[in-house]
């Protein structure tokens, strides 16, 4: 579907984005501390940890969208699929469901970019009209906009920031069943609260206390 | 149910406007120096037809007077934010200077423009257009400043250059405070334009129908005069609403 579909995870030891001991001080307290990890293609990782331990933090140093104080971050290459905490800020209300899906391929202006957005809604999306203004939409549905596109993008690497909170539980084994068949080759890092999540969807635990990375190790 | 609620305050409404109607007929039975304050709502009524095809026209030219300094003042204060915008990241002082000169109150600029343009319809457009670029800058300043929205990290992560991510998001992300803006620009407008009319005089226009009807003690037409003044702020205030209520839905 995306070029890339395929039920195994493709595997190699080719290293997609990692941390060093990676450091970020806030203006009050540090926001990441001594953090380190390392994503190889097609690993499936979730990253655990209490709220504000630096999950979000840390997936942004990841994504080049915070500089770290301290550390060396190898970042992923162009092309990252990102399914933001803040996920319905991060739509583009003003477009159709299908033109938001498809946005991460009409960035890198390919002509497959309505094909692929379509058959990842029809799947993710079933029974919602993709002309629709994606602002009209309820807050899981938004949400699944947002897991749509960041499975649409092109790059080796899927972050995922608590992609199914707003998601009916009804619909969750479902969704994360769709994301593990159209991941295909590439790595997830996944951001979740929920061990279904983690049982479902990934092979490694990396836990964030207080900004430390434990179990990070490939 | 709804029908049961909406009753009630029709009815509250209907009361308030004959409380209005009848506060109007309590003003205009005060006399000062011998004279009314304003007409009573009957004899302005009444003076409504023999004065309805002139306050039209003056109605229209203040209009027109109003959009056009208003659509040139928005087209400058477009142009004017966009350059501070990008001079305001190296010299922080010119926010501060936009500020300074919307501070200055537009109908003070109305001798400037008297000088420059001479008394003619420039001189007036010029002036309520001064009302408006200054606080349409700033908002197209304070637009340019907000932080980072989601949208842009992502079209980023996604791939595509800075500069890119901003032209598919500002424009649209900029609209609510554009509106506001606007809003705030059009009110103004229409004071600036009613009061230009009085102070530098015109051939039509409310603020020189007001004038006139004052000098010869018109009562019933100044008092029309004054309540199509109200009537035009008005109508332009809930048109902007409806735009800016639109805009708020398209945002989100």
């Amino acid at each position: 579907m995306n070029g890339r579909t395929g039920q195994g995870n493709g595997r190699t030891e080719k290293i997609v984005a990692a941390l060093d001991r990676v450091r970020v001080l806030g203006p009050h307290h540090p926001m990441l501390g001594d953090a380190s990890l390392t994503l190889r293609a097609g690993d499936r990782v979730a990253l655990v940890g209490p709220n504000g331990a630096g999950k979000s933090t840390l997936a942004r140093v990841l994504l080049g969208l915070l500089p770290p104080t301290e550390g060396a971050v190898q970042r992923a290459a162009t092309g990252v699929g990102y399914v933001p905490q803040s996920y319905a800020e991060s739509l583009f209300p003003w477009f159709s469901v299908l033109r938001n899906v498809a946005l991460p391929r009409l960035v890198g202006r390919r002509e497959d970019a309505y094909d692929v957005a379509r058959a990842l809604a029809d799947r993710i999306l079933p029974g919602v009209d993709l002309r629709r203004r994606a602002g009209r939409l309820s807050g899981g549905e938004k949400q699944a906009i947002a897991l749509a596109r960041a499975l649409a993008s092109l790059g080796d690497l899927v972050i995922a920031d608590e992609p199914f909170s707003a998601i009916a539980a009804s619909s969750r084994a479902r969704l994360r069943r769709v994301v593990h068949e159209e991941l295909g080759g590439r790595a997830l890092l996944l951001i979740t609260h929920d061990a279904s999540d983690v049982a479902d969807l990934c092979e490694r635990t990396i836990r964030l206390t207080d900004g430390h990375t434990v179990g990070a190790s490939a | 149910m709804t029908g049961h609620r909406d009753a009630p305050s029709r009815g509250a409404s209907l009361l308030a406007l004959a409380a209005a109607i009848g506060a109007w007929w309590a003003v205009a039975q005060l006399h000062v120096a011998g004279r009314p304050l304003v007409a009573a709502p009957v004899a302005t009524l009444g003076a409504l037809s023999r004065v309805a095809p002139t306050l039209g026209r003056d109605l229209a030219a203040t209009a027109t007077r109003t959009g056009v300094g208003l659509a040139v003042g928005v087209a400058l204060g477009l142009v004017i934010g966009v350059l501070a915008s990008i001079l305001a990241r190296r010299a922080p002082v010119i926010e501060g200077l936009l500020d300074f000169a919307r501070s200055v109150p537009p109908v003070v600029i109305l001798p400037v423009c008297l000088l420059a343009f001479g008394y003619n319809e420039l001189a007036r457009v010029a002036t309520v257009a001064s009302g408006c670029v200054w606080t349409i800058s700033l908002a197209v300043i304070t637009a340019a400043s907000s932080p980072r929205s989601a949208r842009q990290e992502i079209l980023e992560v996604a791939g595509t250059t800075p500069l890119r991510a901003l032209v598919w998001t500002q424009p649209w992300e900029s609209l609510g405070v554009l509106v506001v803006g606007l809003r705030t620009s059009a009110s103004s407008a229409v004071i600036v334009a009613v009061v230009t009319e009085m102070i530098a005089g015109a051939e039509r226009g409310l603020g020189a129908r007001v004038i006139a009807a004052q000098i010869v003690g018109d009562t019933e037409g100044l008092t029309l005069a004054v309540l199509a003044t109200g009537a035009l702020g008005y109508s332009i205030n809930v048109a902007l609403r409806g735009l800016e209520r639109r805009v708020r839905r398209f945002e989100t």
